[in-house]
């Protein structure tokens, strides 16, 4: 089918052996499709870290299938960048030296490196701070940067790890706009991780909820709105207020609330 | 020229602002002028007496220095009776002066640096590569670590006696007690900068295309420059002690040869002259590795 980027069919994943075998998934499938923006939410130990690191291929599942537009995901590629939480930059690079970090690597002569870097530096707003290093920037300007090199090789698929978890709240939300404005305009699948169920609805097509031990997927909802979405309006709080209630119910059938804490920032 | 005299020098006076008072920023130069004169020149005056000002901190903190010198000159034409135990700083200059006429101080200070030169040369060769490797495979680590942890305690100066019966007396010997002083900081460093590569950084390498090789030298290598750095400016300094230590003991130049011979000819300005000139150079050695790790490492400030 030409409009599916991702398949993930019956993933299991399993650390450790025998007496200290933790099952950090079981029987994960879901399937993303072209230019379609996936949340994923869950409390801490559900998951979805691991699942993200076999989308990228750091390493391999234990059962099941991951395919990324039909082909085997074996290793990491271009084809599916990697946002981290803590921005990832090098910082012996210039803002203009990691956004073409990427492009050497695929080998991009030299003129194409700058015409590409230009569009990009523009795209997130950073035009004037190519030669300033990571350390001379804000945590803000930092995920642009990230969030540019990602974007430079042309990946199919960006895989985020809560991004913006270790901004502050404003620039949280100046960033949830921007990725979405950029999201519509060079139109990628997302495959987006976060604890934060608002950003959820703000940003994703679906919403994906997993529960912890095993870590498995436990309810999607579809948010069919419009963006820039409205969080407190009342289809919108509704899906929150669902979301809630099924991680709410997950982990009360397992007792103490603690996950549904982790959740509460 | 309105666009250089608003633009380039506010530019500089920022960045300076920024460096040494981050909060004052520009208020002092606008509000101490009167409002009439033109802005350009108000900056140029703000920028000059920064500089005048910055200079004139450096020369007074070395007040307590200059009155120490000043004391001990007194001291000395008080008690002219311990002129061999402690001559005067005029007499230094003196002694200074006459080394300097007839060539040994230069010749001894070249002699000493270009030792610690090559052992500098020889301990970096070894040691980057070595705990580069080291810091890479566990495997490695495993077998030679527990090498390093054993000759690592032995004072270099230890190796003194052995190592005349291996070379003699001269250079090559000199050289080899000082690589020994120097190397030990390279590789351990090396090793420590080499493991400490944030994993992260390797992961997103590898999700933009890299494979291990360009990670090992685009990631890797730049990641753990700073404490690769840190170990080499350490070697440096532990290699000036030890020259001089083994230049005291054996050797028939250089500046520990001229303390040693001070000793000998009861000239103890020639002594206190070589001690004054063994700290301007390891003082200047200081100076240009550190210029130097500020030229490599330019994206660490003030590191």
């Amino acid at each position: 089918m030409p409009d599916i980027a991702v398949e993930i069919e019956g993933v299991h994943k399993i650390f450790g052996s025998n007496q200290n075998e933790v099952v950090a998934l079981k029987d994960v499938s879901l399937t993303i499709g072209r230019e379609e923006f996936i949340c994923v939410v869950g409390p801490s130990g559900c998951g979805k870290t691991t699942l993200l690191n076999l989308l990228a291929g750091f390493e391999p599942p234990t059962a099941g299938h991951l395919r990324a537009f039909g082909h085997e995901i074996k290793a990491p590629g271009p084809d599916r960048t990697m946002m981290f939480q803590d921005y990832a930059l090098f910082p012996w690079l210039t803002v203009r030296g990691n956004i073409e970090y990427g492009l050497k690597r695929r080998g991009i002569g030299r003129d194409e490196r700058n015409h590409i870097i230009q569009h990009y530096v523009e795209l997130i707003d950073l035009k004037g701070f190519e030669r300033k290093y990571p350390q001379q920037l804000s945590g803000g300007m930092r995920q642009r940067v990230a969030l540019a090199r990602a974007l430079a090789v042309n990946p199919s698929v960006l895989l985020m790890d809560e991004p913006f978890a270790a901004l502050d709240s404003f620039t949280r939300e100046r960033m949830q706009d921007e990725l979405v404005r950029v999201w519509q305009r060079e139109k990628k699948s997302v495959f987006f991780i976060t604890h934060n169920i608002d950003e959820a609805i703000k940003l994703g097509d679906r919403i994906v909820v997993m529960s912890p031990r095993p870590g498995r997927i436990i309810k999607i909802v579809t948010v069919t709105d419009p963006r820039p979405r409205d969080v407190d309006s009342e289809d919108n709080a509704r899906i929150a207020r669902d979301v809630r209630e099924t991680l709410h119910v997950a982990s009360r059938a397992r007792g103490p609330a603690a996950a549904v804490k982790s959740l509460e920032h | 020229m309105k666009a250089t005299a608003s633009g380039a020098p506010l530019r500089v006076v920022q960045s300076d602002d920024s460096e040494a008072l981050p909060a004052a920023g520009n208020r002092p130069l606008s509000d101490d002028d009167a409002p009439a004169p033109p802005p350009p020149r108000r900056r140029l005056r703000a920028i000059l007496s920064k500089k005048g000002r910055r200079f004139a901190e450096i020369a007074a903190r070395h007040w307590l220095l200059l009155a120490l010198v000043a004391l001990w000159q007194y001291f000395s034409l008080r008690y002219p009776d311990l002129h061999l135990q402690l001559p005067a700083p005029t007499e230094l200059y003196k002694g200074a002066i006459e080394l300097i006429g007839n060539g040994q101080l230069q010749q001894d200070s070249l002699a000493s640096l270009s030792r610690v030169g090559w052992a500098l040369l020889a301990a970096a060769v070894v040691g980057f590569p070595l705990g580069a490797a080291l810091g890479g495979s566990r495997r490695l680590a495993w077998s030679v670590e527990p090498v390093v942890n054993f000759f690592r305690p032995i004072p270099p100066l230890a190796w003194i006696p052995l190592s005349i019966l291996w070379f003699g007396i001269g250079d090559a010997q000199n050289v080899f007690i000082i690589f020994l002083a120097a190397v030990f900081p390279i590789i351990l460093n090396t090793m420590e900068g080499v493991r400490d590569v944030d994993p992260q950084l390797i992961r997103a390498a590898r999700t933009l295309g890299a494979n291990r090789f360009t990670i090992a030298f685009t990631v890797i290598l730049p990641a753990a420059l700073p404490a690769m750095f840190v170990g080499f400016r350490v070697g440096t300094g532990i290699a000036w002690m030890a020259l001089v230590a083994g230049e005291l003991v054996a050797s028939t130049s250089g500046l520990g040869y001229l303390i040693s011979q001070g000793r000998y000819l009861f000239r103890s300005d020639y002594i206190i002259v070589g001690m004054v000139m063994i700290g301007l150079i390891g003082l200047m050695l200081d100076g240009m590795v550190r210029l130097l790790q500020a030229i490599v490492t330019p994206w660490r400030q003030g590191g």
